[in-house]
């Protein structure tokens, strides 16, 4: 102010005056010929996330966007970028003006370069005006814009509460008519319903079409006319939105966890239809309009919304009977960041998560492709990802012969998609893919027919077996004879189980007539790096076979059969005398125990591996609904047989979160915790009845009392006599160290003298 | 055993007494450790040499000031005079005894015996943790179901196994003991038929001397006259398939199984002589 | 838990007691000795009697009790004698004579009056006799006893002290158990049918409300000692020799003679008498300790119930320190009574 010279002839009140209103002037023109940042420039957008650099580089940098802009259908000439330069650092500022002829393809540019990856970044587009006007947001400190409400924080329930159980029991889940229970499965096969505040818990609405666990155990989904539920937390039950997560998916029939539980996928029957003018607002809500007529929907399960809803397939031209869908049709990476879907004879489209945008914007083309799976990642493998060292996801897949090409089987990695492995097969008629459930093998089950066959049925398979740990993947063929419908990787493990028959009714269904089976066992030989046989079994009924979830066990069973109803408990390492371990490794191989369980239809093993459950359902017609739980070793703990008897579901564990060393400090003093486990053990087994028990207690209390009424009638009579009772000096005050020679025996042998 | 048999032990005879050599007793000045050498006789009435050895340390306690008192005694009557510490004459320590509180079952034997880590002749084996028939230092499924019934538990429980991760293993300790159990008669053995055992409670017969080129059927058509037969089945060796003369049936009825005993003991057989018995649950078999 | 075998008599064991500290363990036996034995390390302190003139006695010493203080034993004897002995000397003090042997001696309370069973024999009746001890100078002792019980019935075999020292609680050999009032020789109280057999033994609780009793019959029974009511029954195969109540945990500890099941199994000479644990409540076995080679005579729980011995026909003692197992156990679940010290 002082620095206004005074204008000759005013006085200073005048002056003063004279400044006040041109402050105030200058405020209203400003005002009046301020360039409304919000309008007018509805065709400029600013990207950042550029590559900061400095002027060598500058041309090169606006040559390559320039290309990027115009492969993505957003073509800018050089004039129109704008790039601010920071002087003083010499370089740019890291973000640039786009201005397009009209707003039109400005808005186009922008959803064409939003998140486009340029390089190793990816840049992001916002429109000018939205800058501004989010910068001009009026929001107070702590305050929410308006229209935003404020949800009270709601704590969630630990949601792996269950696994805190103290006697480490599992749960399991039965389906019977209407009724779904939880149970624990104690020592023995006692069951214990899972309470809550005192209550065992039930829910009537879990009963309506059939219910499934998540892949880790936390969340129990039922599935309803409308939709689909997930339930949470101890309770399994409680506020919606928080322990309880619906997914609104009308006439959903299937659905699919991604393995680490943040993703769903749900199929139904019914197409959507155009929701938006739905009068039920959650169908408006979850579907827009570019979802009708899929009949695919992927969630997020955490915040509960639509990531994309995809067309059904073409249906599969079956031989025979009624098309069928393949599912699961998608496919999820082990650690959920990809999708994918094989699009029969086209490709395979890989969609990231969770933006669920194909990868590299283009779908995988293979010609011809039939079915792939993905490698799965073990412990090690997602250690190594967080140390920064992990490899890539990988999936393989097959394609038949064509024209000029053998079948293949390849390996590629992804995202890179470069094919780690291929092998070329010949006179294919089909491949099925068996990973181990570690990723450590591979083995690709190829059915083949007689060369120049005229049917091409099947008549013979190999087993292509892939050690996919080592360089370059070596690939080990054992050739079988016969038709071999079941193979299975033992978990965790490096061998593996098959079901082969060269029994001629193999396959007809012919009724009364009982198909033998041939099972074989094979090991990975550590010295000269391939598998070989270790056990061959002829002649058996079995035709299924399921490994526990932590090797070692194998339970072999005949299902379908209406005659024979075996379950067979076997053991691959059985050893008695453990001076004899070095045997050659077939040695070991037992069966342990044989049990019948009438009508089974399925077998399950619980996530510890230590029981195991038969159950007979009656939606697949079985003559004798109900379930059987065995102990391991195969002794049949609990019988039940139920009618109406639906499912039998364990509920999974999460992989556990001890490190190795933990797991080794455990199991070294397992030696001590063991005896006080078998104490309490004992002590659970000889509490008995619930009668003794109540019993038990009656003896106490009735002792406690009468002790209590001696006790006072004595001291009552002490005191009387006046005399004092002797009692063992607490007080240590007068407590001394003595020394003693004690002496202890280090050991005594024994031994005959002859003579 | 006591190092010097008082003859009034009323469990050996004293003729005994005289046929064994005196005991010997050495110490190791550098490691402190005082081996003893004894004899015995065992059951079989065989000379024994028992070799203890014994290291003596000095134990400190605290306690109160009468007992403190009570320590500081001179020793009267036979051991007056006597050094301080104990006289290895009369005072011994014992092996370990592995005592465990749990409700006892009448049939059980539940606790170890403190000399004898070798079978009882005449019990049968059963594992007390899987009730295999095998020792439970040799349960196959001693890790999974974790316990620590040492069956010879000397020094166990000082001898750590650093970084043993089946730290359960007892080290050495089925050195001395274990009665070969033949693979045939373990648990779970034989070529994939649940053997030993009659299914549920029918009757059960065993065959031996049953001639190797019996299968099932023939068992079955031999057996099927006496009554209707449940299960047949011939013990098969795990590898070669081939019967190893033995084979069991159950028949529905008990009269049925008598009748067949009855008839069919010691009856020819295929150039052999049939032996038919009742088959007995491995329990009560000696 | 590794057992201490003491091995200072020549011949079987008749009574074995624990002092009130638990420090040191006393050993009757059939050959006219008796040891003192420290129990943490088995060391033996000391014995009474052994050397020929110096006082002990000459026959099968029955039985032994040692006060509070630890300072004082008395002993009784076939050779129809009971003597007073100084413990931390070995010294015998004073003798008692009688017409027949002395079957039972126990100290009271207070440590100032002891009673004496005297045997029945060719006349001569079976004879409760009550004494006062002058601690001050023990060497002049009173043959007098303050009361006599001279009983009628059934000879009383054992008999235990009821707390403040009003009454004496009896075993006989028909099986009765009775309560005789101390200061007037009375019998208060009487079971005639307690048993069926012999008492074998009887041993208080720790606080003296209730006793075990142990017997011929196989059995042993929990009563209470001011009403005499039974409160618990122990059924078992053998005859029974002793019985006690442990601190601390609610179990009791039995033993005796020949187990008809033993004898016709193995020719192993491996000692296999076993002391059995019982839980005191719920009256089910819970535990076996063997160890012995013939049958065990006697029992005695340490005070504090850190421990026990047992003497048997074979003439040896074996003492037991429990481990941490044995107090953690709970082998009804987590049904517990109130603990007693």
């Amino acid at each position: 102010m002082s620095e206004i010279e005074k204008i000759d002839g005013f006085t200073e009140e005048e002056q003063l005056d004279f400044e006040a209103e041109l402050q105030e002037g200058f405020t209203e023109i400003e005002e009046r010929y301020a360039v409304d940042t919000q309008q007018g420039f509805e065709n400029v957008l600013v990207m950042d996330n550029i590559p900061v650099i400095d002027e060598s580089k500058k041309q090169k940098l606006i040559d390559r966007l320039r290309q990027l802009f115009a492969k993505a259908g957003a073509p800018i000439e050089e004039e129109n970028i704008s790039m601010p330069w920071d002087d003083k650092a010499a370089t740019n500022k890291g973000f640039i003006f786009l201005t397009y002829p009209d707003a039109q393809q400005a808005e186009n540019a922008l959803r064409a370069l939003d998140g486009a990856s340029f390089g190793k970044s990816t840049l992001y587009v916002n429109r000018f005006g939205d800058i501004e006007r989010y910068a001009n947001l009026p929001v107070g400190e702590g305050e929410l814009p308006t229209g935003w409400r404020e949800k009270p924080y709601v704590e969630k329930d630990h949601l792996r509460s269950w696994l805190g159980d103290s006697a480490g029991r599992d749960q399991y889940l039965t389906f019977r008519d209407q009724d779904v229970s939880i149970w624990w499965n104690g020592r023995n096969g006692t069951a214990e319903p899972v309470k809550v505040d005192g209550k065992p818990l039930k829910n009537n609405k879990w009963g309506e079409l059939y219910l499934q666990w998540s892949p880790l155990g936390t969340y129990l989904s039922s599935l309803h006319r409308v939709g689909v539920a997930l339930w949470s937390g101890p309770k399994l039950d409680g506020t919606i939105g928080v322990n309880v997560l619906r997914f609104t998916h009308p006439g959903v029939r299937l659905i699919q966890f991604s393995p680490c539980e943040n993703y769903l996928v749900t199929w139904s029957e019914e197409p959507l239809d155009n929701f938006e003018n739905s009068p039920n607002a959650a169908l408006r809500e979850t579907f827009g309009p570019e979802d009708e007529g899929n009949q695919f929907v992927i969630w997020d399960i955490k915040a509960q919304r639509v990531l994309r809803t995809f067309p059904a397939d073409k249906p599969i031209q079956g031989e025979d009977g009624p098309q069928q869908v393949a599912w699961p049709s998608f496919k999820w990476s082990p650690d959920d960041a990809y999708i994918a879907k094989c699009n029969v004879g086209t490709g395979i489209a890989v969609y990231e998560l969770p933006g669920m945008g194909l990868m590299d914007k283009k779908s995988i083309k293979i010609e011809g492709v039939q079915n792939f799976e993905w490698c799965p990642m073990s412990e090690k493998d997602f250690a190594a990802r967080k140390a920064g060292k992990g490899k890539e996801c990988s999936f393989v897949y097959w394609t038949p012969e064509a024209q000029n090409q053998p079948a293949r089987v390849s390996i590629m990695s992804i995202p890179s998609r470069n094919i780690l492995r291929a092998k070329n097969l010949f006179n294919v008629t089909d491949c099925k893919f068996y990973w181990q459930n570690q990723g450590d093998f591979l083995c690709v089950k190829v059915d083949r027919h007689a060369r120049k066959a005229k049917s091409k049925k099947a008549t013979f398979c190999n087993l292509e077996l892939f050690r996919v740990r080592e360089k370059d993947y070596p690939v080990e063929v054992i050739e079988f004879k016969d038709y071999v419908p079941q193979f299975a990787w033992e978990p965790q493990g490096s061998r593996f189980a098959i079901v082969s028959s060269n029994d001629p009714n193999y396959g007809q269904g012919i009724p009364g007539v009982v198909v033998k089976y041939n099972i074989d066992f094979y090991q990975l030989d550590q010295k000269k790096g391939d598998f070989i046989p270790i056990k061959h079994l002829d002649s058996k009924i079995a035709n299924t076979l399921v490994w526990s979830p932590r090797g070692r066990h194998i339970v072999l069973a005949t299902i379908g059969s209406s005659q024979k109803f075996d379950v067979e408990f076997w053991d691959l390492d059985f050893v008695v005398d453990e001076r004899r371990e070095t045997s050659e490794p077939g040695a070991n191989v037992t069966m342990l125990a044989s049990g019948e369980h009438y009508g089974i239809t399925d077998i399950a093993w619980d996530p510890s591996g230590r029981y195991l459950t038969t159950h007979a359902s009656s939606w697949r017609s079985s003559p004798e609904p109900g379930f059987c739980i065995w102990d391991f070793k195969g002794q049949q703990l609990v019988h039940q047989p139920m009618d109406r008897f639906k499912q039998f579901l364990w509920r999974p564990r999460p992989p556990t979160l001890l490190s190795k060393d933990q797991i080794k400090k455990v199991r070294k003093e397992l030696k001590e915790f063991s005896r006080t486990f078998d104490e309490e053990d004992a002590a659970e087994e000889n509490r008995g009845s619930a009668e003794k028990l109540a019993q038990r207690q009656r003896d106490i209390s009735e002792w406690n009392a009468w002790r209590a009424r001696n006790n006072k009638k004595l001291e009552e009579r002490r005191s009387e006599l006046g005399k004092a009772k002797k009692v063992v000096k607490e007080d240590h005050k007068d407590d001394e160290r003595v020394e003693e020679i004690v002496e202890e025996m280090i050991d005594e042998t024994e031994e005959v003298v002859v003579g | 055993m006591a190092a010097v048999k008082p003859n009034t032990n009323w469990a050996e005879d004293d003729i005994e007494a005289d046929e064994l050599p005196q005991p010997t007793e050495t110490t190791d000045p550098n490691t402190g450790i005082t081996t003893i050498t004894s004899w015995k006789l065992d059951e079989q009435d065989r000379k024994v040499k028992v070799t203890r050895r014994i290291r003596r340390r000095v134990q400190t306690q605290v306690v109160s000031h009468s007992v403190a008192e009570r320590k500081g005694w001179a020793k009267f009557g036979l051991d007056k005079g006597k050094a301080s510490g104990p006289d290895r004459k009369t005072t011994i320590i014992g092996e370990n005894l592995h005592f465990r509180i749990a409700p006892v079952s009448k049939a059980e034997p539940e606790q170890a015996d403190p000399v004898a880590s070798k079978p009882t002749g005449g019990k049968a084996v059963v594992c007390r943790l899987c009730q295999g028939g095998h020792f439970t230092a040799k349960c196959p499924y001693k890790e999974q179901l974790a316990v620590i019934d040492n069956m010879n538990t000397e020094g166990m429980d000082e001898e750590e196994d650093a970084g043993a991760q089946g730290g359960l293993a007892p080290k050495g300790a089925s050195g001395p003991g274990g009665k070969y159990v033949p693979p045939g008669q373990r648990a779970g053995g034989g070529a994939g038929e649940s053997m030993f055992r009659s299914r549920d409670d029918l009757p059960t017969l065993r065959i031996t001397s049953l001639s190797v080129d019996a299968e099932e059927d023939d068992v079955r058509e031999l057996f099927e006259k006496f009554g209707r037969i449940a299960r047949v089945s011939v013990v098969r060796d795990r590898e070669t398939r081939q019967s190893k003369g033995l084979a069991f049936v159950s028949f529905e009825e008990k009269k049925h199984a008598e009748e067949a005993i009855k008839k069919m003991n010691g009856r020819g057989y295929d150039s052999l002589i049939l032996n038919v018995a009742w088959s007995q649950p491995r329990g009560e078999r000696a | 838990m590794k057992p201490i075998i003491l091995q200072g008599h020549e011949r079987s064991l008749t009574q074995i007691v624990f002092n009130f500290e638990g420090d040191l363990l006393f050993s009757a036996s059939k050959d006219s000795v008796v040891n003192a034995w420290f129990t943490s390390n088995g060391e033996r302190l000391g014995t009474f009697g052994g050397i020929k003139g110096d006082g002990g006695h000459n026959g099968t010493v029955w039985t032994v009790a040692v006060d509070s203080q630890t300072r004082f034993l008395i002993t009784g004897a076939a050779d129809n004698t009971m003597k007073l002995w100084e413990i931390s000397t070995g010294k015998c003090l004073f003798t008692w004579d009688f017409l027949t042997a002395v079957k039972r001696v126990a100290w009271n309370e207070e440590d100032d009056t002891i009673l004496s069973i005297t045997e029945q024999r060719s006349g001569q009746p079976s004879i409760i006799r009550i004494y006062k001890i002058n601690r001050d100078e023990p060497t002049q002792q009173t043959t007098t006893p303050i009361t006599t019980m001279t009983l009628s019935g059934s000879k009383a075999t054992v008999a235990l002290w009821t707390p403040l020292s009003e009454y004496i609680l009896t075993g006989h050999e028909s099986g009765k158990v009775a309560k005789y009032d101390v200061k007037s020789g009375e019998e208060v109280n009487y079971i005639d049918d307690a048993h069926s057999g012999e008492i074998t033994d009887i041993q208080g609780s720790p606080d003296g409300t209730y006793f075990i009793t142990s017997s011929k019959d196989k059995t042993a029974r929990i009563f209470d000692s001011e009403t005499l009511e039974e409160m618990k029954v122990f059924p078992t195969e053998t005859p029974l020799n002793s019985a006690c109540i442990a601190p601390l945990r609610p179990y009791i500890i039995l033993g005796g003679g020949q187990d008809a099941m033993s004898v016709t199994t193995t020719s192993q000479r491996a000692g296999k008498f076993e002391s059995r644990f019982w839980h005191k409540l719920f009256e089910e076995e819970v535990g076996r300790v063997k160890g012995h080679f013939g049958p065990i005579n006697t029992l005695a729980v340490h005070p504090q119930g850190k421990a026990y011995a047992s003497g048997a026909e074979d003439g040896f003692v074996r003492v037991h320190w429990f481990d941490e197992s044995y107090f953690r156990s709970r082998p009804f679940g987590d049904l517990e009574p109130e603990v007693e010290v």
